[in-house]
């Protein structure tokens, strides 16, 4: 490597990235306690609080499905869609259900296709789509709620042979 | 299950606050935001520990961490929506300013520019530059990470710099001339 391009890496190297924010450190700080502590198993649970699964579940007891007046959160709500405006998707509402079954899936859709990119790299490409189901149980009743979501994803690799 | 004691929290978070600079340049190339990045540094410290189980829970060599952090933000990038969706949002982040430590003001000028030119280098390229350069990682292990050969990941890096170098040379001729 010429002494030029040795000259413009040092100066890359004094371009210093940011480190944490006080609120990502603390942050991280706590959750570094909370595994030592064995608190948190997985990255599931411990984004289930306001994961769209808690959006979906809270949103469908709002929108009536029959368990209409609040009865799992302990609040009397006399218009469950005033409900969902008013208040905020909260991990509260997870309490409210037991998780029965959380399946998830990954199809591939269509054939993939493969090109020669800008940089004379041979790629591959296709979609998958990602389909998720959760069903869960109101605490204390018998309803069974069943829920699914579809992602879909263009996926794309080097391809290192025809 | 209740580990480790306070010995293993104080690693852990020595660790990180020794590498989380780098990893986080390195999950900002796929994130919106400085908020989001650090979203996936934590998920990605999850991962790890739990990985690190069978290693005594030790913080993790670095290369383990870039892997992770690589395999969360192509997840966290493909959530987000398509390809040009994510593009769109890596250039749109190359106006923040919590991306970088601010210069001395006598480099302030040259630095800005640096900055725009690393954003703007193709993302193969930009990827290899930034786990090498602030990465801090040899060849072979960007290599590994990337899935790519050692001569691949070296030649991408000098690619990189003569693109850089190039673009940089361009913008001194305009302004002189």
């Amino acid at each position: 490597m010429d002494n030029s391009l040795k000259e413009l890496e040092s100066q890359l190297k004094s371009l210093l990235p940011r480190g944490l924010t006080d609120e990502g450190e603390a942050s991280c700080s706590a959750l570094i306690d909370k595994l030592a502590a064995g608190e948190v198993d997985d990255l599931a649970p411990y984004r289930s609080g306001l994961s769209w699964k808690a959006s979906a579940a809270a949103a469908a007891v709002a929108l009536g499905i029959g368990l209409g007046s609040g009865w799992w959160l302990g609040k009397g709500v006399s218009n469950s869609q005033d409900f969902v405006e008013k208040d905020p998707v909260s991990a509260s509402y997870v309490a409210g259900f037991d998780i029965i079954a959380h399946p998830t899936k990954i199809v591939s859709e269509g054939l993939a296709s493969v090109y020669v990119d800008d940089a004379g790299e041979v790629r591959e490409v296709w979609n998958e789509v990602k389909v998720e189901k959760e069903t869960i149980r109101p605490v204390g009743t018998n309803s069974v709620i069943t829920w699914s979501k579809k992602d879909r994803y263009e996926i794309e690799v080097p391809k290192s042979q025809f | 299950m209740v580990l480790k004691g306070q010995n293993l929290n104080k690693q852990w978070k020595s660790w990180l606050s020794e590498n989380a600079p780098r990893l986080l340049a390195y999950a900002r190339q796929r994130c919106q935001s400085a908020e989001e990045a650090e979203d996936v540094l934590q998920d990605a410290l999850i991962k790890l520990w739990h990985y690190q189980e069978e290693r005594e829970f030790r913080p993790p060599d670095l290369p383990l961490a870039f892997s992770v952090l690589r395999y969360l933000g192509l997840d966290h990038g493909r959530g987000k929506g398509r390809r040009e969706k994510r593009d769109h949002k890596i250039i749109q982040f190359q106006q923040d300013d919590d991306y970088w430590l601010d210069p001395a003001a006598e480099d302030q000028e040259e630095a800005e520019i640096l900055r725009r030119e690393v954003q703007s280098l193709p993302e193969k390229l930009r990827e290899v530059l930034t786990l090498k350069i602030w990465g801090g990682l040899t060849f072979a292990e960007i290599a590994k990470i990337l899935n790519l050969s050692n001569n691949t990941a070296a030649s991408r890096y000098r690619y990189a710099l003569e693109q850089l170098q190039k673009k940089l040379k361009h913008l001194k001729n305009s302004r002189h001339g």
